[in-house]
């Protein structure tokens, strides 16, 4: 039997033995290419997310059959590669070296087809573009160009069960909402296209502002800013622009959260949601333009 | 102090010591190099907002932890792991300390993880679960099962015992 201080002496002295490298200069030179990336890519993954989220629903769909955000989730047509490819897919759990783990993230990983040739994977802003070809219930993919930026524990297990199942040969399965991936190593992932599954629920938010003097004016009423959604412990959960139509839409677990909104010269009474598995919260934070918010 | 000079000064005080936890994590000098780099060229972006943060050494730490794991599933889909440390880019060790690395080395990943971040960088192990994302149980689990693989004496009382 060894020492405890020896194996404690063993990494330190392992990790002192590295030499020193000042790699500054390669820091720099590495941020600069990730912001050179950023821009490139930026639109491209607002599209994709955009996408991901509503697109292929409302190609599946069709524009007058778009469900409205709070209403019962799309169906799937069949059980064939339409079914496949025409929803967008909600990870629910996955099963990796024979344990079955459920995403902790605050808004679900998704799968999503673009055509039965790419298709997008998006787990908490980390995306990976995938070429895949799309078999009677035979799924090959390629993984692309992704975009990743540091991840939390939770995101980088969602984001890593999608790349062992789905990277390389794996069969897949529709059956009704439910669609099961499995790949080469007997890991598998499930997911649904039924938003009501969802762990979490939604948040649909409006900044309303009045005048400071309290009188609302014809022309005022929705306005843009910035909202933040907090955990009750105090952890940043998700946030965003609100556009000037007022609305927006994000998906989060189960649970209270303190509200806070920024608007353009101008402050927000912050608030509180309760967000329902399943169901859309509605939530109209109240503002005040016109007076400084420092 | 500017954000770019408080950022070169957070990276000439604990740089090198991101590297010594990453080889740690990664068994391999080049590649610990490429995860911290790669880990502060995304911070570098947010330097503004992550220097505000009450430890932004925790939240690194935690990048370098959580980015090994990304990265080692996608090298795992191309390599084998290696099953000892390449020492070639570092002096040669003593015997006894190869070996203990060595089987360091050839855990599975999670209880080297809490391995490293318990005994080398000192973390209590409730910190050591929110970083990996686990319970605290399983923290000394994983503690417990790794210092039998590797054979070493428990020489404090194990809470979980």
């Amino acid at each position: 039997m060894r020492d405890l201080d020896q194996l404690v002496q063993a990494m330190r002295d392992e990790a002192d033995a590295l030499p020193v490298v000042p790699f500054l200069p390669t820091v720099r030179s590495g941020a600069r290419d990730l912001r050179r990336r950023r821009r490139a890519t930026g639109v491209g993954a607002l599209a994709l997310t955009l996408l991901t989220l509503v697109g292929v629903s409302e190609l599946s769909a069709g524009p007058s059959q778009r469900p409205p955000a709070s209403s019962a989730p799309t169906s799937v047509p069949g059980e064939g590669i339409d079914a496949l490819t025409g929803s967008v897919w909600y990870l629910t759990s996955w099963t990796s070296s024979g344990m079955t783990r459920s995403p902790a993230t605050d808004s679900a990983p998704t799968l999503a087809f673009h055509d039965p040739k790419n298709a997008v994977t998006v787990v908490s802003g980390n995306w990976t573009r995938w070429g895949v070809d799309v078999g009677s219930h035979v799924l090959t993919a390629t993984e692309g160009e992704t975009y990743t930026d540091v991840m939390s524990a939770p995101t980088a297990a969602a984001y890593n069960a999608f790349i062992g199942v789905l990277q390389g040969r794996s069969t897949w399965s529709v059956t009704g909402t439910q669609l099961v991936v499995r790949g080469r190593n007997g890991d598998s992932l499930m997911l649904t296209s039924d938003l009501s599954a969802q762990p979490g629920g939604q948040v649909h938010v409006t900044l309303q502002a009045k005048h400071a003097a309290g009188v609302r004016s014809a022309g005022s009423g929705p306005v843009a800013g910035e909202v933040l959604l907090t955990r009750m412990d105090g952890s940043a959960t998700d946030g965003g622009t609100v556009e000037a139509q007022g609305i927006t839409l994000w998906s989060v677990r189960s649970g209270t959260y303190a509200v806070t909104a920024k608007i353009k010269d101008g402050v927000c009474t912050p608030t509180t949601v309760t967000v329902v598995s399943g169901q859309t919260a509605e939530l109209t934070v109240s503002c005040r333009d016109g007076i400084s918010s420092d | 102090m500017r954000d770019d000079e408080s950022f070169a000064a957070y990276v000439d005080a604990r740089g090198q010591h991101l590297v010594r936890v990453a080889y740690l994590l990664t068994g391999d000098q080049q590649l610990a190099q490429d995860l911290v780099q790669g880990v502060l060229s995304r911070a570098l972006l947010s330097w503004g907002r992550l220097s505000k943060l009450d430890d932004v050494d925790a939240y690194l730490r935690r990048a370098v932890v959580n980015g090994r794991t990304s990265w080692w599933r996608r090298v795992s889909r191309h390599e084998s792991p290696v099953a000892l440390l390449p020492v070639s880019a570092v002096p040669a060790p003593s015997e006894d300390r190869a070996a203990l690395v060595g089987e360091l080395a050839r855990l599975p990943y999670n209880q080297r993880a809490v391995l490293v971040l318990r005994y080398f960088e000192d973390l209590p192990d409730a910190q050591i679960a929110s970083i990996l994302g686990c319970a605290e149980s399983t923290v000394r689990s994983h503690a417990r099962r790794g210092l039998a693989t590797l054979r070493v004496s428990l020489v404090e009382e194990d809470s979980d015992a």
